[in-house]
């Protein structure tokens, strides 16, 4: 059975490289761009692309053939259920099962389509327009999606689209209109390729220019990532900040805008050792970065004052510290006012994208202690921190929300609040702090606030009834069964843009996000004399039982709530933002928590000496060590050589490699090795004794190194330069002008060779002859007279006839001197020798320049002279 | 009468639907847009957001780039357009169409195409279609153009090699020539008046080896330099005896080996220099009625007859072929190219009885179809059935039986369209099917009985 072609070769070849190629490049960016926003892709958009390419290409040569589609894909179809089905009945476990046939489905999915779209393209017409379209208009809805609002950003997302779906109906219709038969099948295409990418350039950059004053404004209103580095702007804000690194921390400043963007990136995760009294049930807790205890009135901003009274914020930078080595500082927990209720309790934070510098721990936190991130999840997790905390009892992530019918947390809510009922009225340590943590501005709008808060909580005495009576307003409902207050995170902006925000919140707008919440308890609680402030940092959600105790924390939990204070038990978390309806199922899963660490028996801290590549041993001094878990420290430093074969080396960045270390960089140098685990240290021990008593090399699993400003490692300069976006106008007109001269060149090839020949056959040589024969050729067929499948004689006639000239006899000389043993006559000799200039200057002087100048920028006449005639 | 408006109606719609300056494909992109436009409307988003503005912004930006490469496609195909229509008005285009004879023997016909002059669209096609008939049209085809010489030229100049269904004589009597951009959306069409008459040739069919030898003599005016070899020169010789003819003995062996032999059979005329090929088309069924007799079983009918010269005339024989219709003249520059032609041109007929068109003292072979008489077959065989080689046509073998495995084939294979698979569904509900199949097997019957006839297998 002969199955026969749709399509030969050559256009199926032409098909894959101009039609499958560009489609399977943009279905890979598009890809990417989705897996930033769903994650149950998991961001594998590079085998996901890849799924989709092969039944692409494999479709297209398949269909090149005249098989039927129907039938084919059913069988196709039939099979992979069939595999989908199998994989099923195999329970490798329930988790990798589960997962398995996830991918499963993608991988079907993706190949499907990538098969349909190998057939469209290669045998219907209508399925190229309906494809390009749709991907077009999908790409607008993606791209308008984005977070990040830059101009370049967004035109190197969108630009390549629209270009792909031109480029696609364009393309697929001259394949399906080339004729194979034509001759120079490759200079057709090229030529049309090249022809159609230069219009489609000079049209982008057009259009571009036109429109490049609206993306420039969209750019300033809406600027989502200068909000994002701290500046805010007008109409939107986020609560992140990202530096150009990539990393992400929380702002110093919270401005109160129209619009909150969000972002999913999974910043970092903790476990949290907070129990209920049960010791089983975990009790998750906020974590804070700053409190902002103060108000700008005129930016309508939340900051920071460094300089608040009782200054409980302790803020190390887990980057400079150590590895292993401890800071703390105990004046945190002195200046938290807070005695009853309180414990110790420790964290472990794995920072994924959170700043190598920045510091989150539940309140109040006073330890830091950077742990080393175990191996297997180096490349999620660049550094980690052990955090201890003064914890409240009476504090739990849950108390600040909504209970909803959890007994066991009613029950606990309930304990909480009589507790703190027993307080009638709140007194500070001192008039100064009182006065500062209940300042209100004098503004009409303040008073405003001042009296609806004594409206709302009229029926309240202590003060916990009237934070409750607060919270009890924002969640109540209106006259007709309706939420009164609702969550969003584009409440937009008062008309005039002085009003004041936080009134148009509470008074009429009614929508907002946790800034607008936080902040307009704030102001109600400070107007009933209640000291408050807002604390800033991310919400905690435990999603899953899977993993007790540890917690995800995603970018769109950066969050503001309110802490008040209650002599005697510190600073209570209290949020009443009320519920976002729309994020209410968190779709972000939780991973799997980065397993903990092996048993560390010695920890060296210290600068490197030398480093030995081959033998992959640094000599680094020791003046701090953690041996067996007792610090010993010495005035002088000592000398310890380490083996680090099989060490990872990283810094806050992530791993680097052994030869980007140089001397002098401040390492800490990590060993579980079990060597070590028999060596034990007396009482007598100092550093130098022990280090005695360590093998040489001493084995090494871990080297951390801490980063000095002044030595770069160059790969972050690299990082960095990858991040900066395209400038799109410059690309184009780079590449315009670039075709510009590659186009010139072309035209002026003739003429150059021309010059090149000349120049030969004027020069003096053994083989003058020949090179002027050559030239006089070259210079006639340039002009038109080519010489076809003619005979020198009859060619030369031909010339003569035309000219005048004496081209004949010169070829005949050169005949025999090119083929005849006989010598040459004087004459034949002087005719080869003198007589090419007067002949090229006769023909010269006979064709007018015009005419010589449009013949010399034909490259049609020299692609001729250089190839060989076709046999036809 | 109604029938003939109702074709001119038809006609002229076909006809007017070809200068529409916008292809389906262009609906299809415009309609394709819109529903997506629609359908983008509704994610708009919330409004005065970041979403909505940068939403609005890259539609807007979408929709100005189309219509701006749209425009310029349209611009592209109307210009080279309007130049033509204004060189048309004027006179001044040159058109000329020529078919040479293909000497390579292939179902496509060469046509080659010069217009002068005329501007490509940039990045865009030229495409012309040709007009053979009341209201026959061709496809839409571009020329194939030989290697360029000029940089920018305005003439057009390239062969289209024609698939044509049929074996006869075509007229081209109009051209229309197509501008069309480079998305395909527009077209700009101009008809061109021309003319132009070629005939395709029949193919050669390799068949199985045929016996006739000649009987005709001709007045030869070659000088015969060599003895012609005659079939059983050797094995046929018997010994001169008293009253054979004195002409034929062969004086070569006379003089090895000094006896007298004299070529036998005496069927043999040695002087018979022309082998004369009668073909028949008399049918005696209604032929033009059925498409599939007067297109398949006709191009099938040529092709074998036109085999049948051609082998015979391989084999060194002179041959002759006569047709028995009236040929119209043409100019041909050889006898093979005149018999060709003949072939070509002949159609079915009802006019001439093979008794009344053979002349049977000449005849070497006859070429009967499916279609012939039995009755006029069988009073031939028996009055000249030893002498005359009858070669049978069996046509129904041009169409193929479907298999079994043709079905299953079907299903995972989507073949090439063949025109055959129109008539074969059309032969298989044919009420004639019976009947010729019926009229072959008593001519097969009939042939049967003689020892020269032949019946050609498929």
């Amino acid at each position: 059975m002969k199955i026969g072609r749709t399509h030969s070769a050559k256009k199926m070849l032409a098909q894959l490289m101009l039609l499958a190629v560009p489609t399977s490049l943009m279905v890979f960016y598009l890809l990417w761009d989705l897996n930033r926003f769903y994650v149950i892709l998991e961001n594998n958009w590079i085998s996901q692309g890849t799924y989709f390419t092969i039944g692409l290409f494999l479709s297209t040569i398949f269909y090149s053939y005249r098989f039927r589609f129907i039938t084919s894909a059913t069988i196709i179809f039939i099979s992979c259920y069939a595999l989908y089905k199998a994989a099923g009945t195999f329970a490798f476990g329930e988790f990798d099962a589960f997962y398995f046939s996830v991918q499963l489905l993608i991988f079907g999915f993706l190949f499907s389509a990538g098969w349909l779209a190998g057939f469209g393209f290669s045998r219907t017409r209508f399925f190229t327009v309906i494809w390009s379209v749709m991907l077009l208009f999908i790409q607008i809805v993606v791209v308008s999606k984005t977070a990040d609002i830059k101009v370049n950003v967004i035109i190197n997302a969108f630009l390549p689209v629209l270009a792909y779906t031109f480029y696609i109906i364009y393309m697929s219709e001259m394949l399906r209109n080339m004729n194979e038969d034509e001759p120079n099948f490759i200079f057709f295409l090229s030529k049309r390729l090249g022809g159609f990418t230069i219009i489609m350039l000079l049209l982008l950059l057009f259009i571009f220019t036109l429109f490049k004053n609206d993306f420039q404004a969209v750019e300033r209103e809406w600027g989502g990532s200068s909000a994002m580095n701290g500046k805010g702007n007008e109409k939107s804000e986020n609560m992140n900040k990202k530096d150009g690194k990539g990393n992400v921390s929380n702002k110093d400043q919270t401005k109160l805008t129209g619009s909150l963007s969000k972002d999913k990136q999974l910043v970092f995760v903790a476990k949290l050792d907070n129990y209920f009294d049960d010791n089983v049930t975990p009790n998750p807790l906020y974590f804070t970065a700053f409190y902002y205890t103060k108000f700008d009135t005129l930016t309508q901003t939340f900051e920071r004052d460094s300089m608040m009274p009782r200054n409980d914020l302790f803020l190390p930078d887990p980057s400079k510290i150590p590895l292993y080595f401890t800071v703390a500082d105990s004046s945190a927990i002195k200046n938290s006012l807070a005695t009853k209720n309180r414990k110790v309790v420790t964290a472990d934070i794995y920072k994924a994208a959170l700043s190598p510098d920045a510091y989150l721990a539940p309140s109040t936190g006073f330890s830091c202690q950077p742990v080393t991130v175990p191996k297997e999840v180096k490349d999620q997790y660049k550094s980690a921190y052990r955090a201890k905390m003064w914890v409240s009892d009476l504090n739990s992530a849950y108390f600040i929300y909504n209970p909803a019918g959890n007994q066991q947390l009613e029950a606990f809510q309930q304990l909480r609040f009589e507790k703190l009922r027993e307080i009638q009225k709140i007194t500070g340590p001192d008039k100064n702090f009182m006065s500062y943590y209940t300042f209100m501005p004098k503004d009409e709008e303040y008073k405003k606030i001042a009296s609806l808060a004594k409206e709302v909580t009229a029926d309240a005495s202590a003060p916990i009834d009237k934070i409750l009576a607060i919270r009890d307003y924002f969640l109540s409902k209106d006259e007709f069964g309706q939420p009164l207050f609702k969550y969003s995170d584009n409440p937009g902006i008062p008309g005039i843009p002085s009003a004041n925000k936080l009134t148009y919140f509470l008074l009429e707008n009614r929508k907002g996000y946790c800034a607008y919440y936080a902040g307009a308890t704030l102001f109600m609680l400070r107007s009933l004399g209640i000291p408050s402030r807002i604390a800033a940092g991310y919400l905690t959600v435990d999603r899953s039982s899977k993993n007790p105790g540890w917690y995800w924390f995603y970018a769109d939990q950066a969050h503001a709530w309110v802490q008040v204070y209650f002599p005697g038990y510190g600073w209570m978390d209290f949020d009443t933002t009320v519920p976002d309806v729309n994020t209410q199922q968190s779709p972000q899963p939780d991973g799997t928590p980065p397993m903990t660490v092996p048993q560390t028996y010695i920890v060296a801290d210290g600068n490197i000496i030398s480093i030995d590549t081959i033998k992959k041993q640094i000599n680094m001094e020791v003046k701090k060590m953690i041996y067996h878990d007792k610090d010993y420290e010495t005035a002088s430093a000592k000398d310890l050589n380490i083996d680090v074969s099989l060490a990872t080396i990283t810094a806050d960045t992530g791993e680097v490699r052994l030869s980007s270390l140089k001397k002098g960089m401040h390492i800490t140098a990590v060993s579980y090795s079990e060597e070590l685990k028999n060596i034990l240290a007396d009482k007598s021990d100092s550093l130098a004794s022990i280090i005695k008593k360590l093998p040489i090399p001493t084995p090494v699993d871990e080297v951390k190194v801490l980063l000095i400003e002044g030595l770069k490692i160059n790969k972050k300069q690299e990082e960095q330069k990858a991040n900066e976006p395209i400038d799109w106008e410059k690309t184009i007109i780079r590449a315009l002008l670039i075709l510009l001269i590659l186009l010139i060149l072309l035209f002026l090839i003739p003429s150059i060779i021309w010059q090149y020949m000349n120049a030969r056959a004027k020069g003096k040589s053994d083989l003058k002859a020949y090179h002027c024969y050559r030239a006089s050729l070259y210079y006639l067929n340039q002009l038109g007279y080519e010489r076809g499948d003619m005979g020198p004689l009859e060619y030369a006639n031909m010339i003569d006839a035309r000219f005048k000239s004496s081209f004949n006899s010169f070829s005949n000389a050169y005949q025999k001197a090119k083929y005849s043993n006989l010598p040459l006559s004087d004459s034949e000799k002087e005719i080869l020798n003198e007589s090419y200039q007067s002949f090229i200057k006769k023909v010269r002087t006979q064709i007018p320049l015009k005419t010589r100048i449009s013949k010399f920028l034909n490259v049609y006449n020299t692609i001729h002279y250089f190839t060989q005639p076709k046999i036809s | 009468m109604k029938a003939l408006l109702r074709n001119k109606n038809r006609l002229s719609l076909k006809w007017l639907g070809f200068y529409i300056p916008f292809t389906f494909y262009f609906i299809l992109f415009a309609v394709v847009s819109v529903i997506g436009y629609q359908w983008l409307q509704t994610k708009a988003g919330i409004p005065d957001s970041a979403f909505a503005d940068i939403f609005k912004l890259l539609l807007h930006f979408a929709i100005v780039f189309g219509v701006t490469i749209l425009i310029a496609g349209f611009s592209t195909a109307l210009l080279p357009f309007l130049y033509m229509l204004f060189k048309k008005r004027k006179g001044g285009i040159n058109f000329r169409i020529s078919t040479p004879p293909s000497d390579i023997e292939s179902s496509k016909q060469p046509i080659n195409i010069i217009i002068d002059p005329v501007l490509k669209p940039l990045l865009g096609f030229v495409k012309i279609r040709l007009k053979y008939g009341p209201d026959t049209f061709s496809d839409k085809f571009s020329l194939i153009r030989k290697s360029q010489k000029k940089l920018f030229s305005t003439e057009l100049k390239g062969t289209y090699y024609w698939e044509l269904p049929e074996i006869r004589e075509y007229r081209i009597e109009q051209a229309v020539i197509y501008f069309e951009d480079l998305f395909q959306f527009f077209s700009f069409a101009l008809p061109l008046n021309t003319s132009s008459d070629f005939h395709t040739y029949p193919l050669t069919k390799n068949s199985q080896s045929l016996n006739a030898s000649p009987r005709k003599t001709e007045e030869t005016s070659m000088r015969i330099e060599e003895i012609k070899k005659v079939e059983g020169e050797h094995i046929n010789y018997k010994n001169f005896e008293s009253n054979d003819d004195v002409r034929r003995i062969v004086w070569k062996i006379y003089a090895k080996n000094k006896e007298l032999v004299v070529r036998i059979p005496e069927i043999l005329d040695p002087y018979a220099s022309h082998l004369y090929i009668y073909a028949s088309f008399y049918t005696i069924f209604n032929a033009n009625e059925s498409d599939v007799l007067r297109i398949p079983f006709l191009n099938y009918y040529k092709t074998i007859c036109w085999s049948v010269y051609k082998q015979f005339q391989q084999k060194g024989f002179d041959t002759r072929y006569i047709p028995d219709q009236s040929i119209p003249t043409a100019q041909m520059e050889d006898l093979k190219s005149q018999v060709r032609y003949s072939i070509s041109v002949s159609k079915w007929h009802k006019d001439k009885r093979i008794q009344d068109f053979i002349k049977t003292k000449d005849a070497s072979v006859v070429i009967i179809s499916s279609l012939s008489d039995p009755q006029q077959v069988q009073q031939l065989l028996e009055s000249n059935g030893n002498d005359i080689t009858f070669i049978f046509v069996p046509l129904t073998e041009g169409l193929k039986k479907q298999h079994l495995g043709d079905w299953i084939q079907w299903l995972f294979v989507q073949q090439e369209k063949d025109a055959m698979a129109v008539y074969k569904t059309s032969w298989s509900i044919s009420l004639l099917r019976l009947k010729i199949i019926k009229n072959e097997k008593r001519l097969k019957e009939l042939l049967g009985q003689y020892e020269r006839s032949t019946i050609i297998q498929r």
